[in-house]
This record gives C-alpha cells, sequence and structure tokens, in this order.
C-alpha cells in the first residue's frame, strides 16, 4: 500500500482535476444553448430559402437554365467531404464518431474524394489515416457567424463549379438533446435532395427536410435565374453555417456529458481515496505502537541479562573456591517467591501460568517433572480448558530449566500452536 | 385582410407581424408597395429602406440585399442583412463609410475592392435613412415581440 503521504497527494489531484472538470462543465452547458438558439434563429431563413429553391426549380423544369449549383451532374467522378469536428478533445466520442462515419461513407462512395476539415481533430485523424485533404480550417471563434464560414463554403463552391468534384457532403453531427447526438452526412451541392442506392451509406445521410407551402405560380422579377443568383449562395452557405452550429451544440453537450462523469467520478475516486487514505494511516499508527512495545520490550531484556551478568560476576568474585554451590541468580534470589516466567513454554500465556502457580508448580524444573495428570488436575482445579499443548510443556520445560535456551527455541520452532506438528 | 410579414436573415428572425397593412419593399428594380392580395411574386432586393405600416404605426429596416416571397396573404423577406431604422449606431456607420472610402480611394485588391464598396454603399444607405428620420420626427412604432 502507499503511504499515507502519496494518498493524500493523489487525493489532492483528483480534487484539482474535479474542479476543472466542473469548470468545463459549466461552461460547455452554457455553450450549448447558445448554439441551439443560433440554429433555431437561422432555421426560419433555410425552411425559407429551401421552399423557394424547391419552387423556382420545380418550374425552371419547365425549361429556365438552372443555376449551375442546382444541376446535377450525370457522372460522379469525384467527391468532396466536408467534415465538421471540434478543435479540441475532452468530448467523449464526439470527434471519433463523426470522423469515422466521414471516412466510412467516403470509402462506401466508391470514388476519389477530397476532404475539407473543419475542426483541428478531424484534421488530424484524416492526415493519420493517409486521406487526401485539401484544405483545413480550424479556429473557428466560439460564435461564429455566416461570415467566418463564408471562405469553406466559397471553397466548396469553387471547387464543384470548376468541376473537380461533382459532389459535395458536409459530414457532421446533428443535435438532437443532450445526450444524443447524430453523426450525419449532408448531400450539399448539388443543391438537390441526395439519394443513395447503398444501404449502409444512406444511413448516414440526414434527411431532406420536408418543406410545406406547396408550388406556387410566382412571377420573377427581374427573372428566375437573378432570384437564384441571389438566393443560392446564400442558402449553400447557411447550410454549412447550420452544419456548423449543430456541430457545436453537440460538441459542448457531449462535452458537458463527459465532464459531468469526470466529475461524478472524481467524487467517487476522492471518497474510495479517502478511505485507502484513513487505513494508511491507522495502520501507521498501529505499526508506530507495536515499535514502541518492541523497543520497550527489547531493553527490558537487555537489561534484564546485563543484571544477571553482574551478579554471576559478583559471586564469582565473593565465591571463588566454592564450585559447587550454585551461583545465585538474580531470578533465584527474587525468584523465589515468584518462581519462573512459565510463559515462555509455548502454549502457556500468563493465565494458564497462573494456574500452574497455584497448583504449586512455580519453576521450570518442577513443570519438568510433573506428570500429564498432574498437570490435568491443576487446569481443571483452576477452572480452565485443557491445552492441547499440554502433553510438549513437560520437555519444553526440561530445556528451560537446564537453562537451555538455543535447544528450547530449537524445540519451539518444530512446534505448532505448542503442539508436535 | 392583413398581410403577415416576416423579415429573416441567415443568421435570425429579425421581425415577425401578423397583421401589417401595406409593406413598402425596396425591390431591386425600384421601391414597391404590396397591399393585401398581392399576385405572387419573388424579385430580388436592393439597398433600400422596408417600411411595414400597420394603423398608425410603423416599423422600418434598412435591408441591404436579398429576395422576397410576395404571395397574396404573405410576406417573407429574406435579407442578407437587415437593421432596424431605429437602431443604427450612427458612429460604427460613420467610422464605417471613412474606412471604406479611404480605402477606395487608396487602390486595394480587386477582392477587397469589392467588400469595400459594399461596405460603402452600406454606409450610405445608413447615412441617408438616418437623415429621413431626422428630418421626420419622432414616429409611432409597431411593439416589436422579438426578442432582439
Amino acid at each position: 500500500m502507499a503511504s499515507a503521504r502519496e494518498i493524500k497527494k493523489r487525493i489532492r489531484s483528483v480534487k484539482n482535476i474535479s474542479q476543472i472538470t466542473r469548470a468545463m462543465e459549466a461552461v460547455s452547458a452554457s455553450r450549448v444553448r447558445r448554439a441551439q438558439a443560433k440554429v433555431l434563429a437561422s432555421r426560419a431563413y433555410s425552411e425559407k430559402a429551401w421552399e423557394i429553391l424547391l419552387n423556382v426549380q420545380h418550374f425552371a423544369a419547365k425549361g429556365t437554365p438552372l443555376h449551375p449549383l442546382l444541376t446535377e451532374r450525370a457522372e460522379v467522378k469525384a467527391a468532396m467531404v466536408v467534415l465538421i469536428t471540434a478543435d479540441r478533445g475532452l468530448a467523449g466520442a464526439y470527434n471519433t464518431n463523426i470522423v469515422r462515419v466521414a471516412q466510412r461513407f467516403a470509402q462506401r462512395l466508391g470514388k476519389p474524394v477530397k476532404f475539407v476539415t473543419i475542426g483541428r481533430k478531424g484534421r488530424d485523424s484524416l492526415i493519420h489515416a493517409g486521406r487526401n485533404i485539401i484544405a483545413e480550417f480550424s479556429d473557428l471563434p466560439a460564435d461564429p457567424t455566416t461570415d467566418d464560414i463564408a471562405p469553406v463554403a466559397r471553397l466548396a463552391i469553387d471547387e464543384f463549379l470548376s468541376g473537380s468534384v461533382d459532389q459535395v457532403f458536409i459530414a457532421y453531427t446533428d443535435f438532437i438533446n443532450t445526450l444524443t447526438q447524430r453523426p450525419v452526412v449532408l448531400g450539399w451541392l448539388p443543391l438537390i435532395p441526395y439519394t443513395t442506392e447503398d444501404q449502409v451509406a444512406a444511413e448516414y445521410v440526414k434527411d431532406v427536410p420536408v418543406v410545406s407551402g406547396g408550388a406556387q405560380d410566382y412571377e420573377y422579377e427581374p427573372n428566375a435565374a437573378a432570384i437564384l443568383d441571389e438566393i443560392v449562395p446564400r442558402f449553400t452557405e447557411l447550410q454549412l453555417y447550420q452544419a456548423v452550429l449543430e456541430s457545436q451544440a453537440s460538441e459542448h453537450s457531449a462535452r458537458m456529458v463527459a465532464m459531468r462523469n469526470a466529475s461524478d467520478n472524481a467524487t467517487q475516486l476522492t471518497a474510495d481515496l479517502t478511505l485507502v487514505y484513513n487505513k494508511a494511516r491507522q495502520s501507521a499508527i498501529t505499526a508506530e505502537i507495536l515499535d514502541i512495545v518492541g523497543g520497550a520490550e527489547a531493553l527490558h531484556d537487555t537489561i534484564e541479562k546485563a543484571a544477571d551478568e553482574i551478579l554471576a560476576a559478583y559471586h564469582a568474585a565473593t565465591q571463588p573456591s566454592n564450585g559447587k554451590s550454585k551461583p545465585a541468580t538474580r531470578k533465584n534470589v527474587r525468584g523465589s517467591s515468584s518462581g519462573d516466567d512459565l510463559t515462555r513454554i509455548e502454549g502457556i500465556g500468563p493465565k494458564m501460568s497462573v494456574a500452574l502457580q497455584t497448583a504449586g508448580i512455580t519453576t521450570f524444573a518442577q513443570l519438568a517433572q510433573s506428570s500429564e495428570d498432574t498437570l490435568t488436575a491443576a487446569i481443571e482445579a483452576a477452572g480452565m480448558r485443557l491445552a492441547p499443548s499440554l502433553s510438549t510443556w513437560a520437555e519444553q520445560a526440561a530445556f528451560a530449566a537446564k537453562g537451555d535456551w538455543d535447544g528450547l527455541r530449537q524445540l519451539q520452532d518444530t512446534l505448532v500452536g505448542g503442539r508436535k506438528a | 385582410m392583413p398581410i403577415h410579414v416576416e423579415v429573416v436573415t441567415q443568421e435570425k428572425r429579425v421581425f415577425e407581424e401578423p397583421e401589417a397593412d401595406i409593406i413598402i419593399i425596396p425591390g431591386s428594380e425600384g421601391e414597391m408597395g404590396v397591399l393585401p392580395h398581392h399576385a405572387p411574386v419573388l424579385t430580388t432586393l436592393g439597398f433600400g429602406e422596408l417600411v411595414i405600416r400597420k394603423g398608425n404605426a410603423e416599423e422600418r429596416f434598412a435591408i441591404y440585399g436579398g429576395v422576397v416571397d410576395i404571395r397574396p396573404d404573405k410576406v417573407v423577406v429574406l435579407a442578407d442583412l437587415a437593421e432596424s431604422s431605429f437602431e443604427l449606431d450612427i458612429e460604427a456607420i460613420d467610422k464605417a463609410r471613412e474606412r471604406a472610402a479611404q480605402m477606395m480611394a487608396e487602390g486595394i485588391p480587386e477582392e477587397e475592392n469589392r467588400a469595400a464598396a459594399l461596405a460603402l454603399r452600406r454606409a450610405e444607405l445608413a447615412v441617408r435613412i438616418r437623415n429621413k428620420m431626422q428630418s421626420r420626427g419622432t414616429v409611432m412604432r409597431i411593439i416589436d415581440e422579438n426578442d432582439n
């Protein structure tokens, strides 16, 4: 587990990220509304213009030469796709989706396709895919006007009129609602409803709006061609303008949703990390306490050993000739009343040792000589449960009584919970 | 029978009045007054002032090109650009005119020349409308229901 400090650092950075994502969410939310309002506002013109176009076309079919932008070419040799994406990422699958649809559609056309990109993301993806990009426009303002997209429309119209392409499409993302955006391809030039036989390609094609109003038998002032000259370029431009606005609304709402998810995830992650942090903090405290206790214990042992050595040296000095007499250890001196520390035997705890002492077993030597029956009686007398390790106590105590601590340790190493393994 | 009139530009619906009495349109071939039951006409717009009257009140717009769809009961003005005559920004117009005139005088490339000429024409129209407005005094306006 990472240390508490590292976790704290991560929590802080996650919180920072969530602040940023929250801010981006708020910004996108307001931009969605603005772009939507602009699409709606421009719809009035496009509906009217489309109506007039259809009308003029309806009557022009009787013989008046059509406007070149309205003329369908018999043979389509090359096409052009205007791909509208965002300049920036962090908008969920928004950019990927529209790029994928544009590429599939281009593939389905089965003709050489030139691309014009609006937005850096689309440009980068197409360059990566090795597509033929003839122009790119990026850094559109957040609040575009028709003037801002006019150069793109000019380019498309020029390409179409010069005959280098025979069809022009706009690949953009239709804004349906905050959660749903649909990548679509719009048949742009010539300005007639685009239909395709190809099932797969047809899925991407946007339906042409049905226009009410019917065919009126108009008088043209000065003439139909002049009307078309006025309205066709405007309408062409407007279709692109609306596609850009729809795309922007989609981009911002996709980003809004993505950022909301990110904020939610950040909140969740903060909660999770806080839990981990608290655990880490707690275990750090526990470890510290154990260290202190262990340190104290070790110190205690060292002091006892030192005291024993001093006593031994003292006895050796005072009774140099009396080899037989048992050197009085500190323990013997003090321990005559309290006996040996029986808890050193594996399987005997503090309570058990009290029980044994009550029964008169206070030293290792006594314990070594006690039969299992004696021990059982002593334990039962104290009202305790029999220890399963009982059978090895005598053996362990024999080592302890001799002061053979190494031997005891070796024996204990082979035991499991005081029992023979 | 009143006429339903709408003025829209590419970017927004500028004005809508369902019950106008007469509309004076700055057609490219000359001004035309449209009364109810007019024959269906599609015509291009020139630079000029669009006037919509309803009773004693009126609404005026500076129109800079476009198309108008006239039907017996409905008129839709698809303007390239439309500004309310009452809300013309006079300082901005003067500046634009000076700038355009200066550009024209200095001689500039073809492309920009067209744009400058257009700006100049627009500015001149706006000035003309402004002068007319000033000499006419106060006018009762049709209440503008739009949120612009």
